[in-house]
């Protein structure tokens, strides 16, 4: 039997939360057989299959797009299902809910506190004008293109928020992702829309609410750099105060 | 924040402890780059120290030159420089963060700033060594 087909058991402490029973959540140990390509939410899902049906947890595409099956896994945010048991084993796994969000059940979460941020920053194109279909796609060069291109790769699974030591601290700060993508649409050469979220933006729970500890983007399954987003707008954000901003664009530059 | 979303009716909510900075080595790292601001601030009062016994007269300027020459300052002086010299590079290990979208590797920006600043330093205590010699 190779190290790829064998079989091994890991012990998986589960952070579980009733809310009829009202008692503060408690750790729950099970024994998850495992082989070397098993990732935790196979693990979780085994755990609902075969070990205890009242397991509440969410998924999806099981392939890291669509941002459902974010969790603590030792105490560090990451997708469950781009995370593998063998690289854990012959240790204790703990699995908890993501950090700084309120838990509905076991290891489900409240967004709404996030889906209210991501809705205030206006996450969507503002163009200059519009225009009918027939008039073909709004353009745009490679270059410009690449002034936004990695923010949009946000796929809304929360791990920067529960990375975010400010957003545990002060959780009317905006937050990692909504700022990323209020960044992703401001950067875009086809939208104007910066007035429109400035108010969020240049606010003391937007951009200056983070300290920079950066963890945001370390834990970011895709790269996005929420950190980067947030501080280059630290900069707009005090060009913007002064004025600077609307005199460079009403002589040209900028986007 | 309130919105046209509305929360769960009953969930549960974990505190936030005051050693959540000591759950993750990365957040040991960032309190260290923000721990050794408060020598940047020390450091600035051994400066202005200097320049109120300047205006309070030649003796206690020479005096506070001086007590800059004993064993115990040349230490102090020592150890704030290591910790402002970490402090300073932890600022420029963070400075791609700042930067606007160019196409220049965070490593490069870093290594640029931390030599830049360190030929700046030689420079300029090759300077007032030459002017106070």
């Amino acid at each position: 039997m190779t190290a790829e087909t064998e079989t091994r058991t890991i012990e998986i402490d589960v952070l579980r939360y009733d809310p009829d029973s009202g008692a503060p959540p408690r750790y729950q140990t099970y024994k998850v057989p495992f082989q070397h390509d098993t990732s935790v939410l196979v693990g979780l899902q085994y755990i609902k299959d075969h070990l205890d049906g009242t397991l509440t947890f969410r998924w999806s595409c099981r392939m890291a797009i669509c941002g459902s099956c974010g969790t603590m896994i030792n105490g560090i945010p990451q997708l469950s299902c781009h995370t593998f048991l063998r690289d854990y084993w012959p240790k204790k796994l703990r699995i908890d809910p993501l950090e700084h969000f309120p838990i509905i059940k076991d290891l489900a979460i409240d967004q709404t506190d996030f889906l209210n941020k991501l809705d205030s920053v206006k996450p969507y194109l503002i163009p200059k004008q519009d225009k009918p279909l027939s008039e073909g796609a709004y353009l745009q060069t490679p270059k410009q293109m690449e002034q936004y291109y990695n923010y949009s790769q946000c796929i809304n699974c929360l791990l920067c928020y529960a990375a975010c030591p400010q957003y545990g601290l002060t959780p009317t700060f905006t937050g990692p992702a909504a700022l990323a993508l209020l960044h992703r649409y401001n950067a875009d050469s086809r939208d104007v829309g910066w007035s429109a979220r400035s108010d969020v933006l240049n606010s003391e729970d937007g951009v200056w609410r983070c300290t920079l500890v950066g963890y945001c983007s370390e834990v970011c399954p895709k790269n996005v750099d929420p950190a980067h987003a947030i501080n280059q707008n630290k900069v707009n954000s005090t060009l913007d105060y002064f004025g600077v901003l609307k005199l460079l664009s009403t002589v040209g530059f900028g986007k | 924040m309130s919105g046209r979303f509305k929360p769960a009716v009953k969930t549960y909510t974990r505190p936030v402890t005051g050693t959540w900075w000591k759950e993750n080595p990365f957040f040991l790292v960032y309190m260290a780059r923000e721990a050794t601001a408060l020598f940047v601030f020390i450091y600035a009062l051994v400066l202005l120290s200097g320049v109120i016994s300047l205006a309070l007269g030649q003796s206690t300027y020479e005096a506070w030159q001086a007590l800059l020459t004993t064993k115990t300052s040349l230490v102090f002086h020592l150890v704030l420089l290591g910790l402002l010299a970490y402090h300073t590079y932890t600022w420029f290990k963070v400075m791609p963060k700042t930067t606007p979208q160019i196409d220049v590797a965070p490593q490069t920006i870093v290594k640029t700033g931390v030599l830049f600043t360190a030929g700046l330093s030689v420079v300029i205590v090759a300077v007032l060594f030459g002017v106070t010699r």
